[in-house]
C-alpha cells in the first residue's frame, strides 16, 4: 500500500468575523493517492480555495491534521513548511500571477528564485517547460503581452519547471475561452499521464469531467461523486 | 552571476510597476544629499585651510587687521607708522605689512599689494622666476612687481614684461606663486585665494591703481610678525598689544589674528555652517524619508500578490521584507550618487565663486552613501515587516 500523498483528516478552516467566526471548511477527510487526477467542484465560496491552501501549506487548519507525503504539516515550524512547499508542490492560479514586466523565461525561471538549483540546470528546465507548453517562441517575450491563454500555459510551465509531486490548480479555465480552456486541460492531463498527481479546484462541471475523481465541496463539507478515492 | 541578476530583477520590480511614484522621494533625497555633499566640502576646506594656515605661516606667526567694516571706528586705523613702531620695538621678530587693493589690468581684476621689502621673511611664497622686492625698491621708489603665475599664465606676462597700472608703467620683476591666503581670508578684506591675479609693488609708490575714495598713502590693510621663538607667540603678541595700545599711537581697535584664533574662528565657522547646512540637509532628507515610507507602503499594497506567488514559491517571510528593503536602499543610493556626485562633480568648478574655501574630490560621497543605507533601511523597515506578515493565503485571494 502506497503512503497517501496528501491526507487530511477531520480539518476544519475557520476564520475571525465580528460577529464570532465563519466556518469556511469543517471536518474535512481526504486521501490522494500518488498520480491521481483529483478535481474539487462547487460554487463560488464553498471552500476550494481554501482548501488548495491548506493543501499547498499557504495556511494551517483551525483543527484536524493534515499530512503531506506522509509528514504531519503541522509539527513542522514555518521554515520546514517553507522548504517542503517549494521542493515538493506546485501551483497554479486563476489569474495566472505572472510578473508582468519580465519576459516568459524569467517568469518560469521565477520557479527557481528560492531554490539553490544551478544557474544553467535550472534554465535548461524552464526551458524544458516552456517546450512542454509550446510557449519556446515566446520566451523572451514580455509577460504582459501574451494572450490569457499564453498566460495559463507560462504559469503552468512555472509549476512544472520543476516537477512537482503534487501539482494544486485553482480554476484553471475561469478567465479563458472554451476552445483555450480545452487546450489548457489538455496539458494538465499531459502532465497527469506522466505522474504528477494533480488537484484542480473548479466551478465548471465540463472541466472536472477530465478528472478521474470528482469531489463535490458544499457547505464546508466534501462528498464524493465519481469513484476512485476515500472521503 | 545569476541570483544577482534576480537579485536586481526583485529589487526593480517596485520601481517599475510605478516609475512615477519615485520621482518625488528621489529628487528629494538627491537634492538633501547634494546640499550634504556641499556641506561636507565647506567643512572639509575650512579645516583644511585652518592646517594651511598654520603650515604657511607656522605656529609663531600672528596678522594684525583693522576691525572689519565699523562706520563708528575712525577711518585707517592701521598704518605704515604702526608697522614701523612694531619693527623698531621688537627687532628680533620678522614684521611685513601691506595695503591692498583691486584694479582692472587688460579687463582683468587683479588683486593690487603695496608690500615692503619684508614680506618674504614673513610669508614664505615661493619665487618660481626673477626676484622679490627688496629694500633698494623700496628706497627708490622703483616702478617694479612681483606677480602671481596664475596672472602670468593668464597673460603670458615674463620677467621685464611692462605692465600699466592707472597712468603708470611697472616691469615684471619676480613670478610668485601665492599658495594660501589663508590668513587673508578670515577677514572680509583684504582676501587672497591661491590662484588669484596678484601684483605685488613697492610700498613707497603712489597708489596709482585706486579707484576713488584714495586711500591714505601710508594705511595698511595688515600687518604679520613672525616670532623668532619656535612656540606659540604669545609673548609677542602681548607685546606687540602694549605698544598699539598706546595712545600716543592713536590705534583704533584692531582684530589680532594668531593660530589659535584661527582655527577658533574657523571652527566657530564650520560649526555655523555644519549647523546651517546639516539643518537643512536633515530636513530634506527627512521629509524624502517620509515620501519613501508611504511610496513603499503604497508598493506593499501593489505587489500584495506577488507577495502571495513569492511565498507559494518557497519565500520565507524575511525573504519578502528584504525585497522591500534593499529597493529602498537601492532607491535612495541611486538618488544620492546623482545628488552628492552632482556636487562632487561641480565643487571643483565652482569652490572660486564661493565666499568660503571648499574641499573636493569623491571622498565627498562616503557619509552621503553611508546616510543614504541608512535612510533606505530606516524608512522601509515598516512597510517590509507589513509585507513580510502578511499571510501567503490572503495574499494570493488578492489575485
Amino acid at each position: 500500500m502506497t503512503t497517501p500523498i496528501l491526507s487530511m483528516e477531520g480539518v476544519a478552516r475557520w476564520f475571525p468575523a465580528p460577529n464570532g467566526s465563519v466556518s469556511v471548511l469543517q471536518d474535512i477527510h481526504l486521501s490522494v493517492e500518488p498520480g491521481e487526477f483529483v478535481c474539487l467542484t462547487g460554487p463560488s465560496g464553498s471552500g476550494k480555495t481554501t482548501l488548495l491552501h491548506l493543501a499547498a501549506l499557504l495556511d494551517r487548519p483551525s483543527a484536524g491534521c493534515i499530512r503531506l507525503a506522509g509528514q504531519d504539516v503541522l509539527s513542522l515550524d514555518e521554515e520546514q513548511r517553507t522548504g517542503l512547499r517549494k521542493h515538493r508542490v506546485g501551483m497554479v492560479f486563476q489569474r495566472f500571477c505572472l510578473l508582468s514586466h519580465r519576459s516568459v523565461l524569467e517568469n518560469v525561471l521565477f520557479r527557481f528564485r528560492y531554490l539553490d538549483t544551478p544557474d544553467r540546470e535550472a534554465r535548461s528546465m524552464a526551458l524544458q517547460a516552456l517546450e512542454h507548453v509550446g510557449l519556446t517562441s515566446h520566451s523572451d517575450q514580455p509577460a504582459r503581452l501574451l494572450s490569457g491563454g499564453e498566460m495559463q500555459r507560462v504559469a503552468i510551465a512555472r509549476a512544472i519547471a520543476l516537477p512537482p509531486d503534487l501539482l494544486l490548480v485553482d480554476e484553471p479555465t475561469g478567465n479563458l475561452d472554451p476552445a483555450t480552456g480545452a487546450g489548457i486541460m489538455s496539458h494538465f492531463m499531459e502532465l497527469n499521464r506522466r505522474g504528477i498527481t494533480i488537484i484542480m479546484a473548479t466551478h465548471n462541471t465540463a472541466v472536472a469531467g477530465h478528472a478521474g475523481r470528482r469531489l463535490e465541496c458544499r457547505a464546508g463539507r466534501l462528498r464524493e461523486t465519481a469513484p476512485g478515492g476515500t472521503v | 552571476m545569476m541570483r544577482w541578476r534576480l537579485l536586481v530583477l526583485d529589487i526593480r520590480e517596485g520601481a517599475r510597476r510605478h516609475p512615477s511614484r519615485i520621482v518625488l522621494p528621489f529628487a528629494g533625497i538627491a537634492l538633501g544629499m547634494f546640499i550634504l555633499a556641499v556641506v561636507l566640502g565647506i567643512v572639509a576646506g575650512l579645516r583644511q585651510q585652518a592646517h594651511s594656515a598654520i603650515a604657511e605661516l607656522g605656529v609663531n606667526s600672528f596678522a594684525i587687521l583693522p576691525l572689519a567694516d565699523d562706520p563708528s571706528l575712525p577711518a585707517l586705523p592701521l598704518t605704515r607708522r604702526h608697522a614701523e613702531l612694531l619693527r623698531g620695538n621688537l627687532p628680533a621678530e620678522a614684521v611685513t605689512a601691506y595695503q591692498a587693493g583691486e584694479s582692472l589690468l587688460d579687463g582683468k581684476t587683479v588683486r593690487i599689494l603695496h608690500a615692503d621689502e619684508y614680506l618674504w621673511r614673513v610669508r614664505p611664497w615661493p619665487i618660481l622666476a626673477g626676484r622679490p622686492l627688496d629694500a633698494d625698491d623700496m628706497r627708490n621708489r622703483t616702478a617694479v612687481a612681483v606677480i602671481s603665475d596664475s596672472l602670468s599664465r593668464e597673460t603670458g606676462w615674463t620677467i621685464g614684461q611692462a605692465i600699466s597700472i592707472g597712468p603708470e608703467t611697472v616691469r615684471v620683476a619676480g613670478i610668485v606663486s601665492i599658495e594660501s591666503g589663508a590668513m587673508e581670508s578670515v577677514s572680509a578684506s583684504p582676501r587672497l585665494s591661491p590662484g588669484d591675479r596678484v601684483v605685488i609693488v613697492p610700498w613707497t609708490l603712489p597708489a596709482y591703481w585706486a579707484q576713488s575714495p584714495v586711500p591714505r598713502e601710508d594705511s595698511l590693510d595688515i600687518i604679520f610678525v613672525r616670532s623668532r621663538a619656535a612656540e606659540s607667540p604669545g609673548p609677542v603678541v602681548s607685546a606687540a598689544r602694549r605698544l598699539l595700545g598706546d595712545p600716543h599711537y592713536a590705534c583704533a581697535p584692531l582684530s589680532w589674528i594668531t593660530p589659535a584664533t584661527l582655527v577658533a574662528q574657523l571652527q566657530k565657522l564650520r560649526q555655523r555652517i555644519l549647523m546651517a547646512g546639516g539643518l537643512l540637509a536633515a530636513l530634506c532628507l527627512l521629509m524624502s524619508g517620509i515620501t519613501l515610507g508611504s511610496l513603499m507602503c503604497a508598493n506593499v499594497q501593489a505587489r500584495i500578490p506577488e507577495i502571495g506567488l513569492r511565498r507559494a514559491l518557497g519565500a520565507s517571510p524575511a525573504d519578502i521584507g528584504l525585497i522591500f528593503v534593499l529597493e529602498a536602499v537601492f532607491l535612495t543610493a541611486c538618488a544620492t550618487l546623482l545628488g552628492a556626485g552632482t556636487a562632487a562633480m561641480l565643487l571643483p568648478f565652482t569652490a572660486r565663486a564661493l565666499p568660503v574655501p571648499v574641499a573636493t574630490g569623491f571622498s565627498l560621497l562616503l557619509l552621503p552613501m553611508a546616510t543614504s543605507i541608512l535612510l533606505g533601511i530606516a524608512f522601509s523597515l515598516a512597510p517590509a515587516r507589513i509585507a513580510a506578515r502578511i499571510a501567503p493565503a490572503e495574499a494570493l485571494r488578492n489575485e
